[in-house]
């Protein structure tokens, strides 16, 4: 009797947590994205006003702030300043691939960075200004669109694994 | 291979080895080293010969490193992506960071060394934009001659005084190389005089070779260098605020340096400027200078030319009296 309400608590809780963790991947990418906006501005400000050169404008973007995008902009000042046979396309794909498969990170977001990649440093402050502009805009509708997906999603899935947990328990016992 | 090379020389070439791809930079490390020590160019062109100049000659490079003087079959041709690969070297990935230097044609490496670049160009309403297509690099190997100075010196100082001085020459003869050096003994100071204050507004980067605002060639313990400044403002924007002893600037010729330069001889600042002419009746011929040399506002007129090599001091006038105060030339 003991064993069997310990292993349906035990079940109960695992499920539950299960599905907070699926719930916290939803809120743990706005978080990503909006750290990802601040780092971007960071950046603009270091590119536009500053000139700074690419690699120490991108560290100096990313000191404050934490998360997984931080980590991809290290990797990418990383390789370009070992000066190894990277462009900074390279050097940009290369990060990217290495985050792509981060659960906390959007497949629209590495869509809008691969694209922005190609035009980062290649060409005059105006111009990039555009760019950041561009960047920022369709982060912007992706934040929002984390943002509903957690509404909808997030509250789900916590219940949902309480209630499988539950359930499972329930038919077992 | 590399240790053929004397590590002093190595130091020298370094920033430009650095933005070299791997290749050409192995070519280049293997060059005979008596070329690579007078190198003064690399010229690189897309999809033709890798060539260097040295000691006024040219050479090509072969694929084993190698210098030849005639067009060899295995002479190494410059790719497209050996081209793009030094833009991203030469610029750190940053064209933005070079949007004013493109315009002039030029990058500023570490260590003040110019890369000269063509290709084709954007015009826009106020002029060249930037560029298309980037094919060529010249990269120049300027070396600092210090003590290139000493023969001016006694007639640019007059009784521990800094005269206004006026550099006439011809391009390629040595003018911001005199005027980089006179910097330097002006704001050192030398037995018989005292240190001064010097201001440079190097509007091209090419007295100090600043790179990140920070001088790469020695211009002296009291200098402060406004890098990338147009003449007219930065000579201002010392006035106001740094207080030299002394102004150098290269290469005047518009208008508003004029009032510039009379704005500072009337707030008692010293100028030291250039002009590209080969003597002072051509450059009366120049509206410009000629307003100069008519108010009289430099004290002394330095011509130079090439009669006894590179860098010779041909003639030195009065400014103020036309006296001709060097009898024959000296180098």
């Amino acid at each position: 009797m003991f064993l069997k309400i310990a292993s349906s608590v035990a079940i109960v809780v695992c499920c539950t947590l299960l599905g907070m963790h699926m719930s916290f991947r939803y809120k743990q990418r706005i978080y990503n994205i909006r750290v990802l906006q601040s780092i971007l501005a960071n950046l603009e400000t270091e590119i536009v006003y500053y000139s700074t050169f690419l690699t120490q404008a991108i560290r100096n973007s990313i000191r404050t702030l934490n998360g997984d995008w931080k980590i991809f902009f290290m990797e990418v000042a990383d390789i370009l300043e070992n000066k190894q046979e990277y462009s900074l396309d390279d050097a940009w794909n290369k990060s990217l691939n290495k985050i792509q498969k981060n659960p906390y990170i959007g497949k629209a977001e590495l869509d809008i960075m691969y694209r922005f990649g190609l035009q980062l440093g290649s060409s005059d402050r105006q111009n990039q200004q555009k760019y950041f502009e561009i960047v920022q805009e369709q982060l912007k509708i992706e934040e929002e669109n984390a943002r509903q997906l957690h509404l909808r999603y997030g509250k789900m899935y916590r219940s949902l694994g309480l209630l499988l947990g539950l359930g499972i328990a329930i038919i077992l016992f | 291979m590399i240790q053929r090379i004397e590590n002093n020389q190595r130091n020298t070439l370094q920033p430009i080895l650095d933005a070299l791809p791997d290749n050409i930079r192995r070519m280049v490390l293997s060059i005979n080293p008596t070329i690579l020590e007078a190198l003064e160019e690399i010229r690189i062109r897309q999809n033709r010969p890798l060539m260097v100049y040295s000691r006024g000659r040219d050479y090509f490079l072969c694929i084993n490193g190698t210098a030849v003087p005639h067009y060899p079959k295995n002479a190494y041709i410059v790719t497209k992506e050996d081209i793009r690969r030094i833009l991203d070297l030469i610029s750190n990935y940053s064209i933005y960071a070079f949007e004013e230097e493109l315009r002039h044609g030029y990058i500023t490496l570490q260590g003040g060394y110019r890369v000269g670049i063509s290709g084709k160009v954007v015009l826009g309403k106020e002029g060249i934009v930037t560029f298309q297509h980037i094919t060529s690099f010249n990269i120049r190997i300027a070396r600092q001659i210090i003590n290139i100075a000493n023969k001016i010196l006694p007639f640019v100082i007059d009784n521990g005084q800094v005269l206004h001085t006026l550099i006439l020459s011809p391009p390629q003869m040595g003018k911001t190389t005199l005027l980089r050096d006179l910097s330097r003994q002006l704001s050192n100071g030398f037995p018989g005089f005292r240190g001064v204050k010097v201001g440079i507004v190097d509007e091209r980067s090419e007295i100090a070779g600043c790179f990140q605002g920070i001088p790469q060639n020695d211009v002296g313990v009291r200098t402060d260098i406004l890098d990338g400044c147009p003449k007219a403002l930065g000579i201002i924007m010392f006035i106001r605020s740094m207080s030299p002893n002394v102004i150098i600037t290269d290469e005047i010729g518009k208008p508003e340096d004029v009032i510039a330069i009379e704005d500072a001889l009337n707030a008692g600042i010293k100028i030291i400027t250039t002009a590209h002419s080969s003597d002072l009746e051509d450059a009366r011929q120049r509206p410009i200078l000629k307003s100069l040399l008519d108010k009289k506002v430099f004290q002394r007129i330095l011509v130079l030319g090439n009669s006894l090599g590179t860098g010779t001091l041909e003639k030195v006038y009065d400014g103020i009296n036309g006296q001709i105060l060097l009898d024959r030339p000296i180098r």
